[in-house]
């Protein structure tokens, strides 16, 4: 069982850019599952850790606070199953859950056949693993647990992007931005259905990393998201800095639900 | 043995080197060495390709005598000197076997690998096989003097030869144009049965970047073929004694092609 302090954090996307520097940045501030799909995340795990090539016995800090490396393919419900079993009978509870697995393929409509062979792979990591994920662990952790889960502010944050926000014109973002808006508003709706057993549910829509901003602000995004106490939210994170877009909730029948 | 690492802290851009248990152990680190020096590595490495070594006719010829190893491989001698001699000093002998904590015997063979662009797929294989060396190391201790598989080419010299078995694998990746999806990565693997298409683990041959393993009976590893771009590499081994491998995991699991 994990010790009370550390809050137990399931990350997909572990080995990416921002999963990488999440696990670099809160290590010591959650017990970690790392999962990754194919290259393992660059830091120290317990199958993996740090050493001096120059002085190969000494004692590294970096190795102090080792994630929980998943190799998995989440793309298979079977081995997604697995994921939350691993993870709840190695730390006994999940607090967070951070949707940051990515698959990303861009073209013009008309002219990429990769844009169309990856279509059902985009729409898969973007927005729907997410949603079975974090299903996953309300049916086998969470939706029985509403006290605990408010007590220990337990939520859910999925990684979108601007792309989800605006259509940016002539880059070939039409699949990806898609996804990313449907995993906006699959949050939304997660956040309304979660709150009946007091899990949050967030996004955080990032521009371009590093490129535009750094991959460090978006993982101390992330981390702010966790310690705060909302939900059903946006966040942009853009070149001037953070702005939340509040889900707008209205009722099936004057919003014309057909 | 010198003192690990003298001469080489001031190359060494990155001391934080990765140790993987999984599917064997292995160590992984990115950014070795500094960006000069690399630099000095790579322009070396180019100009060797440049030359003989990088001719198309060259592929798959080596002193391995391994015509399905679809490479261009260059086994670099004691003479060979510059910015690549960083590989057959004794500072970096004598780093690998602490990192490793093996007892070598300072018997080093090196090679240029050079794999052009579509070149298909290795076999998975583990290293753990014999080498035959003459004794004459260069004034640094390092013996680069490898006759070979077999005896055969020391005793038509008229010299005496000893058998070591390989100890160390190195495989240290330059001057290569990769990203996801080129291929030409190195892939580790459990069995010596597994698909060379199905690694448990793959090592990217990201420019500047390093492999390492122990050479045991499970270290399976294959090269992967590379669909974009060529793929470079300088190759290293370190050898030990015979007689402490056959104590460990006994003469059968020993490669040896003069075994009956």
């Amino acid at each position: 069982m994990a010790c009370a302090r550390k809050r137990v954090c399931l990350l997909t996307g572990a080995s990416g850019k921002l999963g990488s520097a999440f696990c670099r940045l809160y290590a010591s501030k959650y017990h970690i599952a790392a999962v990754y799909r194919n290259h393992a995340p660059q830091v120290t795990a317990q199958n993996q850790s740090y050493v001096d090539p120059l002085s190969p016995a000494a004692c590294l800090p970096e190795n102090e606070h080792p994630v929980f490396a998943i190799r998995a393919d989440l793309g298979s419900d079977a081995e997604l199953n697995r994921v939350v079993e691993l993870v709840l009978a190695r730390f006994g509870r999940i607090d967070l859950v951070i949707n940051a697995a990515v698959y990303y393929a861009f073209g013009h409509i008309v002219e990429s056949s990769l844009l169309l062979t990856s279509l059902e792979a985009q729409f898969n990591v973007n927005a729907l693993v997410p949603l079975k994920l974090a299903a996953k662990v309300a049916r086998d952790f969470w939706r029985n647990r509403d006290l605990e889960n408010r007590r220990m502010n337990r939520n859910v944050i999925n990684v979108s992007s601007v792309s989800g926000l605006y259509v940016t014109p002539r880059l070939g973002h039409s699949a990806y931005a898609a996804a990313k808006a449907a995993l906006n508003l699959l949050t939304l709706h997660m956040a309304h259905e979660f709150q009946d057993f007091g899990v949050r549910a967030n996004a955080c829509a990032p521009t371009s990393f590093p490129q535009i901003v750094s991959t460090e602000s978006v993982a101390r995004s992330i981390r702010r998201l966790d310690e705060g106490r909302m939900t059903g939210t946006i966040l942009v994170i853009g070149k001037a800095g953070e702005r939340f877009i509040p889900g707008q909730a209205s009722s099936g029948a004057a919003a014309g639900a057909t | 043995m010198s003192t690990p690492g003298k001469g080489l802290t001031d190359i060494l851009a990155n001391r934080r080197w990765m140790r993987r248990s999984d599917p064997f152990p292995h160590v992984v680190a990115r950014d070795v060495f500094a960006s000069g020096f690399y630099r000095k590595l790579e322009s070396a490495f180019q100009e060797v390709l440049c030359g003989d070594f990088g001719r198309p006719e060259k592929r798959g010829v080596s002193d391995r005598n391994l015509p399905t190893y679809d490479a261009n491989v260059l086994v670099l001698n004691s003479e060979f000197s510059g910015p690549l001699g960083i590989f057959i000093s004794r500072p970096w002998h004598d780093m690998l076997t602490a990192l490793f904590g093996l007892n070598t015997t300072r018997d080093v063979v090196c090679a240029l690998h050079h794999h052009p662009l579509g070149s298909a797929s290795g076999w998975v294989h583990n290293d753990l096989s014999i080498r035959w060396f003459t004794d004459a190391p260069k004034s640094d201790g390092i013996n680069m003097a490898c006759s070979g598989r077999t005896t055969h080419p020391a005793r038509q010299a008229g010299m005496k030869a000893s058998p070591v078995v390989r100890a160390i694998t190195m495989i240290f990746y330059l001057n290569n144009a990769w990203s996801s999806g080129s291929g030409g990565e190195t892939g580790l693997y459990r069995s010596a049965q597994d698909l060379p298409t199905e690694p448990a683990a793959v090592v990217p041959p990201v420019n500047n970047s390093i492999l390492l393993f122990e050479c045991t009976p499970y270290s399976f590893h294959s090269f992967l073929k590379n669909h974009r771009s060529p793929r470079n590499s300088v190759n290293l081994w370190l050898h030990r004694p015979k007689a402490g491998v056959v104590a460990r995991w006994g003469e059968g699991k020993i490669f040896d092609v003069e075994r009956p």
